[in-house]
């Protein structure tokens, strides 16, 4: 069974090492593969540099849905069984990624590891803006995903080939109501995940602004429109 | 404002989302980039709906006609959408010739190792 770990990662030299680390500890059997978008940094040197991964050094910034696509595009012309998304910066505990390969393995497309299943959600300004976005998802697309912009997800054979080929798939919420929609199955699992120790995250309080706008025009108007073209193999 | 004009912006309003949705559906358009269209004709829809907004704003400002608030601004709104849109487009350019760039170097640097191996 082959699975792949796509990290997308910008100017994260700070945390990539242990990231690798924790993954050839807790996923020995993954193939790791950093995809450094246009990192200023010694990202792209220090993965060049680890025996343990793979490295795709894009030539600019091509942005985090771009950089996913490209690992999952690596996979699928690899023939991996399996792909996850994995964060760079830390945050995510590669413990759960068996846990990941397990619920799967009993027929869901794609899971993911969110932080608030069991656990309850803190309130705040910027958790507001999320519940805008699973009540949208909810209300179009009947699916309850208590953790829409979790970057931990694990996708099959399938839909890693899906994710690959097609415009408009960003691993956002948007494109998770897309195709819960059109009857692929999503599964959560409970999983714990760290703050950030190193750099700053992106989002200002305008980026979260234009992310809602996205979000509530792509899940409330566009997703009525959409044609789906699923992979053909 | 004119019954005319809220009539035109209603359905420019419904043409403008339509042709945003329809590109998408094709599959040409990244969703981000309809997101412009989409709240343009929000708010063409809005001037048209509640009309004592454009009326108000335009009193204060001093224009003689609301139609007129109407019309300036909807060219600034396309003067800086030209000026975004030139800067995309010259982000793009740069990334194409870097892209290109690379490529190209890395090609020659493959024939020059191949042809060491053959000596």
């Amino acid at each position: 069974m082959k699975i792949l770990a796509v990290i997308p990662a910008y100017n994260e030299e700070l945390s990539i090492t242990k990231v690798i680390e924790d993954l050839c500890e807790f996923a020995p059997d993954v193939d790791i593969l950093v995809i450094s978008d246009g990192s200023t940094d010694n990202t792209a040197g220090l993965c060049r540099d680890n025996p343990h991964c793979r490295l795709i050094d894009m030539p600019f910034n091509v942005g985090l849905a771009y950089a996913v696509q490209t690992g999952l595009i690596y996979a699928a012309v690899n023939d991996y069984d399996y792909a996850f998304q994995f964060d760079g910066d830390g945050q995510h505990r590669a413990e759960h990624i068996k846990d990941l390969l397990e619920e799967s393995q009993k027929g869901h497309d794609i899971v993911i590891g969110s932080r608030f299943i069991t656990k309850k959600r803190p309130f705040s300004l910027r958790t507001m803006g999320s519940g805008l976005v699973r009540a949208a998802m909810r209300l179009t697309a009947k699916i309850k995903i208590t953790d829409p912009t979790s970057g931990m997800r694990l996708y099959n054979k399938k839909l890693l080939h899906e994710f690959a080929k097609n415009i408009n798939y960003e691993p956002e919420p948007d494109t998770l109501a897309y195709l819960a929609r059109n009857g692929v199955k999503i599964k959560e699992i409970q999983v714990t995940m760290d703050d950030r120790e190193y750099g700053t995250s992106y989002f200002t309080i305008f980026k979260s602004m234009g992310y809602m706008t996205r979000m509530c025009f792509s899940i409330l108007v566009v997703m009525w429109f959409r044609k789906r073209e699923a992979s053909d193999d | 404002m004119s019954l005319d004009l809220r009539i035109l912006l209603i359905v420019a309003s419904i043409l403008m989302l339509l042709a945003v949705v329809l590109k998408i559906r094709k599959s040409k358009f990244q969703i981000r980039d309809g997101v412009f269209w989409f709240l343009l004709s929000a708010l063409f829809l809005v001037m048209s709906v509640f009309p004592q907004l454009v009326m108000s704003v335009s009193g204060l400002i001093g224009f003689e006609s609301p139609a007129n608030l109407v019309f300036l601004g909807i060219i600034a709104i396309v003067l800086v959408k030209n000026f975004l849109l030139s800067a995309k487009i010259s982000q793009l350019e740069y990334n194409l010739m870097k892209l290109t760039q690379h490529t190209m170097v890395e090609s020659v640097k493959d024939e020059g190792e191949a042809s060491a191996n053959e000596k």
